[in-house]
């Protein structure tokens, strides 16, 4: 197994009797691509803020590469942070920016002037070492805060939403070039965002927050596919979730009833018993329109809307559940047209049905 | 993280103790001090005598005749009287002029809203008693008014309007003086004003001045409460402007304290008489505080 | 209104706009600057009488500048504002620090108030109360009296631009600056007050014209040695208007026009 990078030990943060952060636990391996992902209001800055330092905790432990740092302020710690808004020193040049950090660290002048140039280089910005940075582009300043706070090679790179303020197409192209920097430089990242996507297309793993608590860790498949919780299949993309009983289950076999009385059938074992009241969740491509008769479950169509690339349609199950299912415009070629009103059964793969216990 | 300030009250109180003890023994003590002189006995050698006495409160209201009688005398209050009635009718005289002046600045493009702005600012900062002496120049004997028309034979040769020297010419030259001061706040809450509003008004069937009256008057508002605050106190207190053109028959009470001190070395009586300019003073911060409450409540933030 | 002219049907159109407006406005600039160009235009007047128009020339000038009272006057002015400015500054910058950045405390709504109390007293009560307070416990520094009530006063003029910066600047240059390894002392030193420069300048700029321009309280707290510029003016006034008054009135104003003008460059904020 790797090494843990940052590991938080049962942190608790308080503002007066607001509970920010509860009983927060988390490994963060070294060499990773590491994001938190929740709501505003989730505790994820808060969590981001107290490794940087700038936060202090009032209960719990956090280390990096096994050493105690809790206690220590934020210069004392080998973490930077590119901030939500930059934050670039608006007095300095773009080369004093980057050399800031390295200053503070005592290091000689040349070997400042040589980082500054790499750092420069790596961010494809080499030109604009004596520019000041108001008067610079969204992406470019985002480019230049990327240099600042790699320049000291620190061991953890935080970085606070830092694309939130760029439009969205420079956003799309940065979360590559964000994901090639982490690569090549084999710094950790701890990344904070709200933004379910980029959190799924730039992470090794995610740890999904919400009121304070981190509510699931892992690869971006776990996350999507096999959400444990209702909060995090519902954060996270389109779903259906179904509020349901365990009726009966075998080896091979579980019977899940809804509260209106619809039985489906799914061949797969639960390490649940009978009786337990639970939800399950089934994302919209998984699921799949058959005649009537012939799926789990029959369902009456009631809407469709059209989207361009896919196509939702929302059906009722005979207790009334509504079901999407998503058709992407490829697969509908050749489809035998719908219309409102129509009967019809649905279908899904048993393993991508996914139990959520909370 | 928070910075020092914030973190230790230590070092914020340590930040803040050069202002409150400078402040503190050269203003707020003095100001104590006068107060306490306002219940003494003048000296007739200037100073007073360490005795409680209300004489100087008296003596706005009466006036001791031969027999040692109180004898009801009108004449402070209606130095009172005009002080308010002056610096009221120059207050209304700012608005009038300063709001549709602020209005037209609000309405221009960025860059010469702020030439605009800045032309408004810039004779306020310079010297005012420069600036009410330019006014003697003009409205004076044989000055700028008077020339020309002396020149035409509207007047002799050495006739005059005698235009200063009264009351006319003291709120002149205090709308003057402090027409920057109703500007300025009418402006910053116009700048803030949607104009869409305006719009959305005539939309709905109100002609422009209906629009003006409904929807800008009251939305501009606080603008208007804090230019007239600010241009009435300091109406209310001045001295250069009503002692220069104003002359000795026009006394208000920033005149009648200074003649106190500098003349009739009455320091008990000057001292109540300031006291009653700052009794006024707080009691125009307070309702002006209660104001701008009451507003916040209404805009709901 | 700068926007292009179209012909328009009669009553349509932008209808916040009031076409005859920028007559009033252009009546308001005028008056504001006509009595400024009258004193200007005055001061070149040759003749020994203030208001009579002989001809063109610096003589009052070359009298002002070579007038020892005048240039005495000058001098206490300017030490009393330098004195004054810098003292005012410095105490107005550690309480705008502490107010802008001292977040939500106990005593704040007081010291704020503490801290423009200056601005609300009207002038001639201030200058009272402090005549009354150097007599009353024997102060006679002679300038030290007027630096001292030159102080208290300009306090919240430097305060106000200072703060007005502070607020403009975000905490987050300082966190940026103590996660690139900078201690407390040096996120101050190198990040919060060089971006706070500009507001101390206009800060001090404003200040110091205002001491320059004060007249009433150094009337009253001024001795005989101690004569301020304006005061000196005031009494030359008050003895006849004689034509030097225009002179060293233009001049006066030429330094405080200079003197605003930085000012407004220096608080303007930078984007």
């Amino acid at each position: 197994m790797a090494e843990i990078a940052v590991d938080v030990q049962n942190i608790v943060k308080h503002y007066g009797s607001f509970v920010a952060l509860n009983d927060v636990s988390l490994s963060i391996q070294d060499n990773e691509f590491f994001t938190l992902l929740g709501p505003s209001g989730c505790g994820k800055t808060t969590l981001l803020r107290s490794i940087a330092g700038f936060e202090e905790v009032t209960e719990g432990k956090i280390f990096l590469y096994g050493e105690e740092i809790e206690d220590l302020a934020p210069h004392q710690r080998p973490i930077n942070t590119v901030f939500q808004h930059y934050a670039l020193f608006p007095h300095m040049t773009v080369h004093d920016n980057i050399a800031f950090g390295l200053k503070r660290l005592g290091k000689s002048q040349a070997e400042i002037d040589k980082t500054v140039k790499e750092m420069l280089a790596l961010v494809q910005m080499e030109d604009f070492g004596n520019r000041r940075t108001n008067n610079m582009s969204g992406g470019q300043m985002q480019r230049i805060a990327l240099a600042r706070a790699l320049a000291p090679k620190p061991k953890v790179l935080l970085l606070d939403e830092p694309l939130s303020a760029l439009d969205l197409k420079l956003r799309q192209a940065m979360r590559d070039e964000l994901q090639k920097l982490q690569r090549d430089t084999g710094i950790t990242f701890i990344f904070v965002t709200h933004d379910q996507d980029e959190a799924m297309s730039m992470s090794d793993r995610i740890a999904v927050m919400s009121n304070g608590q981190v509510q699931q860790v892992g690869t971006p498949d776990e996350i999507y596919n096999r959400p444990k919780s209702r909060f995090v299949a519902d954060f996270i993309g389109d779903t259906n979730i179904v509020d349901v009983t365990i009726e009966a289950t075998d080896a091979k076999s579980t019977l899940y009833r809804s509260k209106g009385g619809v039985g489906l059938q799914v061949e797969r074992a639960t390490d649940l018993t009978v009786g337990a009241e639970i939800s399950i969740n089934v994302r919209p491509e998984n699921v799949v329109i058959v005649d009537a008769g012939k799926g789990r479950a029959d369902a009456t169509l009631t809407h469709k809307s059209f989207f361009g690339r896919t196509s939702i349609y929302s059906m009722e199950l005979n207790d009334g559940t509504l079901i999407k299912s998503r058709y992407s415009s490829r697969d509908e070629l050749g489809r035998k047209e719908m219309a409102i009103g129509d009967s019809v059964g649905i279908d899904f793969a048993a393993d991508t049905l996914a139990e959520l216990t909370s | 993280m928070s910075t020092a300030f914030e973190k230790s009250a230590r070092t914020r109180w340590l930040a803040l103790s050069p202002t409150y003890l400078i402040i503190g023994i050269f203003m707020m003590i003095p100001l104590c001090i006068m107060i306490g002189i306002s219940f003494m006995e003048q000296n007739v050698y200037g100073g007073v005598h360490p005795n409680v006495s209300f004489a100087a409160y008296q003596q706005i209201l009466f006036e001791t005749d031969f027999d040692e009688n109180l004898v009801f005398d009108p004449s402070y209050l209606v130095i009172i009287g005009r002080s308010l009635l002056l610096a009221g009718i120059a207050t209304v005289v700012t608005v009038l002029v300063g709001f549709p002046v602020a209005y037209y600045i609000a309405r221009q493009n960025e860059r010469r809203r702020n030439l605009l702005i800045f032309l408004v600012t810039l004779p306020f900062w310079t010297n005012m008693l420069i600036r009410i002496f330019a006014w003697l120049l003009i409205l004076g004997r044989g000055g700028v008014i008077d020339a020309p028309l002396r020149f035409l034979g509207v007047l002799d040769a050495d006739g005059s309007l005698g235009l200063l020297y009264s009351p006319g010419a003291v709120v002149l030259g205090l709308t003057y003086t402090y027409l920057p001061l109703m500007v300025l706040p009418i402006y910053a809450s116009l700048e803030k004003l949607d104009f869409r509003l305006v719009e959305a008004a005539a939309d709905l069937y109100s002609n422009k001045w209906g629009a003006i009256r409904h929807v800008v008057i009251p939305l501009t508002g606080p603008g208007i409460a804090a230019g007239a605050i600010l241009v009435f106190i300091p109406c209310m207190g001045d001295f250069i402007t009503v002692d220069m053109l104003g002359g000795a028959k026009n006394l208000m009470l920033g005149t009648l304290v200074q003649f106190q001190f500098s003349t009739a070395r009455n320091w008990p009586f000057g001292s109540a008489v300031a006291a009653i300019l700052l009794i006024f003073v707080i009691c125009n911060m307070l309702l002006y505080a209660r104001f701008t409450r009451a507003e916040r409540q209404r805009s709901g933030s | 209104m700068s926007a292009p002219r179209k012909t328009k049907a009669k009553g349509a159109g932008n209808v916040a706009h009031f076409k005859s407006l920028y007559v009033l406005v252009g009546f308001f600039y005028a008056f504001l600057y006509f009595p400024i160009i009258v004193l200007v235009a005055y001061s070149f007047n040759t003749g020994t009488r203030a208001m009579v128009w002989k001809g063109f020339g610096i003589d009052w000038y070359v009298k002002v500048f070579t007038n020892g009272a005048i240039l005495d006057a000058a001098k206490n002015s300017l030490l009393v504002g330098l004195i004054a400015t810098i003292l005012a500054t410095t105490i107005a910058t550690a309480g705008a620090l502490a107010l802008a950045r001292g977040g939500a405390f106990r005593g704040k709504g007081v010291s704020m108030g503490v801290m423009t109390l200056p601005l609300i007293v009207p002038e001639i009560v201030t200058a009272v109360a402090t005549l009354m307070f150097f007599s009353a416990i024997g102060l006679n520094l002679g300038l030290g009296n007027l630096i001292i009530a030159h102080t208290v006063f300009c306090i919240p003029f430097a305060f106000m631009p200072i703060r007005a910066r502070l607020e403009g600047m975000d905490t987050y240059m300082e966190q940026a600056a103590c996660d690139l390894y900078a201690t407390e002392w040096q996120a101050f030193r190198y990040i919060t007050l060089p971006m706070m420069m500009p507001g101390i300048i206009a800060g001090a700029t404003l200040s110091f014209v205002i001491s320059l321009d004060d007249f009433i309280i150094s009337l009253m707290v001024s001795s005989a040695g101690t004569t301020t510029l304006p005061v000196y003016i005031y009494s030359m006034i008050r003895n006849g208007i004689s034509p030097e008054v225009n002179a060293i009135s233009t001049v006066l104003f030429g330094v405080s026009l200079a003197l605003v003008t930085i000012y407004w460059i220096a608080s303007k904020p930078r984007k």
